[in-house]
């Protein structure tokens, strides 16, 4: 099984070894993205605090603008930071 | 004054306020009673309130790092919110607020006022998050390594614990997987370049 996936996207593996990643919230209906809840989502924004984008966490489109629109309020409310936080 | 929604019809707002660091106990009962005040004056319904306790702010707010958060879940009509913030723009020790409507249209009779649930004592005591600590904390996770930071982490709080588990759990899958890729690839080449995380981006930017 692993044979045949490594010919048909030879290409893409050899430079990044990225599997297809399955968004989160899909892979886990329980999961529910709160902007309240900062220690979750944080996963989902970088070092710098910056939003972290489709294609690298994996995310479908839905849950993306879910996540979006928390961080924003949590940004705002100071749980979750603008910029930098160091 | 007029409600546009008819009367046996309300909204379901929350409202998180940052309270001044300093605030002693009086202080914020204070606040917390102008609140229930303006809810209840406004045919509103106080369904929770919460003292999440003296957290680190993620930046400083009127130059302060720290502050008392303090929740509210209430149904009201179209006047509450501006009420409300209103009022909490005239305490100084109100640093931020921000209210979120959650549901537009509620029976305010299906949704029972529970006395138990309002307390506006610290759930945390003086329990601080520094937020870059965790952020780095949960990087370390996400990167599939040590697992005892994050538990440290997660003692503090009691509510969190639960979502560190299941955080854990899916990077554990993550490294699974790694290792599976791993073994298929028998050239080392590749295995190094899987690694590096600059690469990923790029490609899978194409």
């Amino acid at each position: 099984m692993r044979e045949p996936r490594k010919e048909t996207d030879g290409r893409r593996r050899s430079g990044g070894g990225r599997r297809r990643r399955v968004c989160k919230f899909c892979a886990d209906t329980t999961l529910k993205i709160d902007y309240k809840d900062a220690q979750s989502i944080r996963y989902f924004i970088t070092e710098r605090g910056k939003i972290v984008p489709r294609r690298i966490s994996g995310t479908c489109a839905r849950h993306q603008r879910v996540l979006c629109l928390a961080i924003k309020r949590a940004r705002n409310i100071a749980l979750m930071p603008f910029m930098a936080p160091k | 004054m007029a409600n546009q929604l008819p009367a046996h019809r309300a909204r379901e707002y929350e409202t998180i306020f940052i309270v001044h660091p300093d605030a002693g106990t009086e202080v914020i009962d204070r606040v917390a009673g102008r609140c229930r005040e303006v809810v209840s004056r406004l045919n509103g319904k106080l369904l929770k309130a919460e003292n999440w306790g003296r957290r680190r702010l993620a930046y400083p707010v009127k130059k302060n790092e720290k502050g008392f958060y303090l929740y509210l879940r209430y149904l009201g009509y179209s006047d509450m919110v501006s009420e409300l913030e209103r009022n909490l723009r005239m305490l100084d020790s109100v640093l931020k607020y921000m209210t979120v409507k959650i549901d537009e249209d509620v029976d305010p009779d299906a949704r029972p006022a529970r006395e138990e649930d309002i307390s506006f004592v610290p759930r945390f005591d003086e329990a601080d998050h520094p937020a870059a600590e965790d952020a780095a904390a949960n990087r370390v996770d996400a990167a599939g390594e040590t697992k005892d930071g994050e538990t440290k982490d997660g003692e503090t709080k009691d509510g969190e614990t639960k979502d560190d588990e299941t955080k854990d759990d899916e990077t554990k899958d993550d490294e699974t997987e790694d290792g599976e890729t791993k073994d298929g690839e028998t050239e080392g080449g590749e295995t190094k370049d899987g690694e590096t995380e600059d690469g990923e981006t790029e490609d899978d930017g194409i």
